[in-house]
């Protein structure tokens, strides 16, 4: 589970003070082990990739820097699957929110990171998303890959 | 298969600093469509399925072979050092400072972690950092791991081809727990459970 802010000392302070306390409910869980990972993306790195040539992701070199949060959890029993990621997305809500009203906020998403139900196609920016569905109807306009492949993220969404 | 997925989600690497996301170093994506036929998609053929693979992920067809820019790499040097919370905060700011700057070196690559884990009962710490280039303990990265305390039996910085570091990332992938991937530290067993970074 991903989202993303863009740096700020403070935030980054913030959040990883909330880890513990949020996640004191589910620490029992068997075999629960989990990390909160912050990983950079600079300023000149958006410039090489903008160099590289158009992509999907909706970033310019504008948008950085850019500080992912990656929040990884491992646990035994599918008995306990709705809790830990409730826990987690609920820890991921309250960041956004905090984020959100520092004007600290980003729509990106991360998709390596993301997990089933995360906005990612609407985080690469309304423009890129359109431009996504006119290829997905270009190229398969029965829609096979959107209603008969499971997994991903979806375009129509 | 995971390396499908990187080149055709976003992905970053060891040298995304100097060239960009993974799937900006794509020069041609065969891909079979729905109905059946297969294409490439590149600079000058379907463009538009080409920059929609860069990110778009698996929406448009089943991609059967990419071709990749290649560049000079020799050795490198990294790994990974494991700390205790109370350090966490400082590593946070050098963090900041390192991604604010916009004169940062574009040879490194990092990522830093905090870690809880149940049969431990308490928190670890973990720094995932690279040098791309053949210079042990690079100035730019010795906030990242030369703190003190740490729990220096568990380092792994050295120097090494880069198969060398991607071996020890996929090395540590655990599959016999319900997860995403993960990273935690046990200190009774000295039982590493490593990250995918």
């Amino acid at each position: 589970m991903t989202t993303t802010i863009k740096p700020n000392l403070a935030l980054m302070q913030t959040i990883a003070q909330k880890m513990d306390f949020t996640l004191s409910p589910i620490k029992a869980v068997d075999g629960f082990v989990y990390a909160l990972t912050f990983q950079p993306i600079t300023k000149n790195m958006l410039v090489e990739s903008a160099a590289a040539g158009p992509n999907s992701l909706g970033l310019d070199p504008a948008d950085g820097p850019m500080m992912l949060i990656l929040f990884l959890a491992s646990w035994a029993n599918k008995k306990d699957d709705e809790k830990v990621v409730q826990a987690q997305q609920k820890f991921v809500a309250e960041i956004d929110a905090i984020a959100e009203e520092r004007c600290l906020g980003s729509k990106y998403k991360f998709m390596n990171h993301a997990f089933t139900g995360q906005n990612v196609i609407d985080g690469f920016g309304q423009q890129n998303k359109q431009k996504l569905q006119a290829v997905s109807k270009k190229y398969d306009p029965a829609g096979f890959f959107q209603k008969r492949v499971p997994g991903g993220f979806k375009l129509f969404v | 298969m995971f390396q499908q997925e990187l080149t055709s989600i976003g992905g970053l690497s060891f040298f995304s600093f100097r060239k960009g996301f993974i799937c900006d170093n794509v020069i041609n994506y065969e891909i079979v469509l729905s109905s059946g036929k297969i294409v490439n998609a590149n600079a000058v053929e379907h463009t538009d399925l080409f920059t929609a693979l860069k990110g778009g992920s698996n929406n448009f067809g089943i991609v059967t072979s990419y071709d990749m820019r290649t560049f000079e790499q020799g050795e490198m040097w990294g790994g990974r050092v494991f700390y205790l919370e109370s350090h966490f905060p400082t590593q946070l700011e050098a963090l900041y400072n390192l991604t604010t700057d916009e004169e940062s070196d574009r040879y490194i690559h990092l990522l830093i972690s905090i870690g809880f884990a149940a049969n431990y009962g308490g928190m670890m710490c973990q720094n995932t950092v690279y040098y791309t280039q053949s210079v042990q303990n690079p100035p730019v990265l010795q906030p990242f791991t030369t703190m003190q305390p740490q729990i220096s039996e568990l380092s792994s910085l050295r120097l090494g081809l880069p198969k060398n570091f991607t071996d020890e990332q996929a090395a540590r992938t655990q599959t016999s727990q319900r997860w995403v991937p993960f990273c935690a530290y046990n200190l009774q067993s000295l039982t590493v459970l490593e990250c995918f970074g």
